[in-house]
């Protein structure tokens, strides 16, 4: 199964950005990576709207608070949900208000397919509420 | 008659008449001497009653000087603040030590009122405390952050004590306990298990997604190809290698900062060492970008603990790899009069000059939470293990021009040995 739009994710520990590549993509949806918030803007600028980002908190270069901040700005791209991926419940407050929803680390793989489901397709929408307000 | 008036008139205090009566004169005499010896005697008991009253107001005397020199002795040798204030809570008295917590001099403190030491939002807190007192209660004490003069603000202790006659309130005791440190510790070790915490759930996190993934994959019939199922059960192991590291790292701190560093020194290679982790890091430096390039012509030989010296570069080299910026890692190894030395320098964020020297402390951390994860401790191990060795570790940086740690470790090999090194080399 192939999806219009691809999965944006964030991600700047290889070891789990390959693994949510993997289990997203046997799912049938196209996935770009990006290291940290810099270059998750470059791939933006040049791929345009993905239909979902799942975005980590503490990276290098640029975190992703300021991503998101950034990301906000820019008109053509104040809409696309993104989900937080963070280990950090509490401090990522802020950027939640900023985000369609949350799953904390260590994710699992229902919750990410009820996200992907919610935002891309309507695969696994039936899974458990473990991605809180993942739905659109 | 008129003779004896006159005589007693002149102070003559009795008389005889001619001829003179030797029993008279006897008796006269005998009562005269016994009114002589009662006067004396009153007279000594008096001057005896005077030295023993003068006597005891000097040994009170002395005794309240030597219990207002104790008193002073306390007041301004105790290990805590101390100040006398008034019933309404305005300093009389402050002892050095509360002018040293607070950073002003104890002339600026007397008069000032007991809340105005305390930080902006604590100083409600103090008001309500000396309000008890004044209100009847004999002591009240609590933590609270006082201000400083020149530093940031300090956590204390602060005790108020109510000196009482009768009912009336008289004065104010405070004691004032600085436990910064304390309260320092506390922050810290809740701060580290909140950051063990996540760095225990990063690995875990390729770990979970994959079996998950796999097992839900395969349970749905999938056949994944034979190269992917390797790749992502060698994620799993990975992960699984990963998290047992991390604890053991853990662990490996909490015995170094229990004290002495146990060491298994032996004859190795440095060179080969520093090798061997950078091998080791290899692909950790090309994700971030970074190329490590190592300049050496060993062997370099020493009686060194070959796990512990490895442990010191890979967190050097961690260190560089994470605050690198994704420009290129340096690593140089050299000998020189009986001492090996390393260092490993990155271009990457820098270090500003003032936190250079709390870099190799336990759970310092430097750089902000949100851009980089670790524990905090790779650097303070590097001190301690690299000092056990009998060597030491510096650090040179520049903010946006990187960092440069330098290793020096004494090879302990005997004299004589033959020790090979680039200098050496070139005479051979």
């Amino acid at each position: 199964m192939t999806h219009r739009h691809s999965i944006l994710v964030v991600e700047d520990d290889p070891d789990i950005s390959e693994s949510l590549r993997d289990v997203l993509e046997s799912e049938g949806y196209p996935v770009i990576t990006a290291a940290n918030g810099a270059e998750a803007l470059r791939s933006l600028s040049e791929l345009g709207q993905p239909c979902l980002i799942f975005l980590d908190m503490m990276m290098p270069v640029m975190s992703g608070d300021e991503f998101l901040t950034l990301l906000r700005k820019q008109e053509r791209f104040s809409e696309v949900p993104v989900v937080i991926v963070s280990a950090w419940a509490n401090e990522t407050r802020a950027a939640r208000a900023l985000s369609q929803g949350f799953v904390k680390k260590p994710a699992s793989v229902a919750a990410l397919l009820e996200a992907a489901g919610g935002f891309c397709g309507l695969r696994d929408s039936h899974l458990s509420g473990e991605a809180r307000g993942a739905a659109p | 008659m008129e003779h004896v008036f006159k005589g007693y008139k002149v102070g003559a205090v009795d008389y005889l008449r001619k001829p003179v009566d030797p029993h008279a004169v006897r008796a006269k005499v005998a009562v005269f001497v016994e009114l002589y010896r009662q006067r004396k005697q009153l007279e000594s008991q008096s001057e005896q009653l005077r030295s023993a009253e003068l006597q005891l107001r000097r040994r009170a005397e002395a005794s309240l000087q030597e219990s207002e020199a104790l008193y002073q002795h306390t007041f301004e040798e105790a290990p805590v603040g101390i100040a006398q204030a008034t019933p309404s809570g305005r300093f009389t008295r402050v002892n050095q030590r509360l002018a040293n917590i607070l950073e002003c001099s104890a002339d600026w403190l007397i008069g000032r009122q007991l809340e105005s030491i305390g930080e902006a939002d604590d100083q409600a807190a103090i008001a309500e405390r000396l309000a008890r007192l004044q209100s009847g209660q004999s002591l009240s004490a609590g933590e609270h952050r006082l201000a400083t003069a020149r530093k940031s603000p300090i956590w204390a202790t602060l005790t108020l004590s109510a000196l009482r006659r009768g009912s009336a309130l008289r004065q104010l005791i405070v004691v004032v306990e600085d436990i910064s440190d304390r309260k320092r510790h506390e922050l810290e070790r809740e701060n580290f298990l909140a950051v063990a915490a996540h760095e225990l759930k990063t690995p875990l996190t390729p770990l979970r997604l994959q079996a998950e993934g796999l097992v839900r994959e395969l349970a749905q019939g999938a056949e994944p190809r034979h190269d992917t199922l390797l790749r992502r059960i060698s994620s799993i192991d990975k992960a699984a290698r990963r998290i047992e590291s991390l604890v053991e790292r853990l662990l490996d701190e909490s015995q170094l900062s229990g004290g002495n560093v146990h060491l298994e020194r032996e004859e190795i290679d440095l060179c080969a060492v520093i090798k061997e982790a950078v091998t080791r890091v290899q692909s950790d430096a090309a994700h971030a970008g970074s190329t490590i390039d190592v300049q050496s012509d060993g062997p370099i030989l020493g009686l060194w603990d070959p796990l512990r010296v490895d442990q010191a570069v890979t967190n050097l080299l961690g260190n560089a790899i994470k605050y690198g910026a994704g420009k290129p890692i340096e690593v140089k190894i050299g000998f020189e009069g009986g001492t090996a030395r390393f260092s490993v320098r990155d271009h990457g964020m820098g270090i500003a000059e003032g936190e250079l020297e709390r870099i190799f402390e336990r759970f310092e951390r430097v750089a902000p939470l949100r851009h980089y994860s670790g524990f905090g401790l790779g650097l303070g191990i590097v001190r301690r293990v690299v000092e056990a060795h009998g060597g030491r570790v510096t650090a040179w940086s520049r903010p946006h021009e990187g960092s440069e740690f330098v290793v020096e470790l004494p090879s302990h090999l005997p004299a004589g040995e033959p020790v090979q090194s680039p200098e050496l080399e070139m005479h051979a």
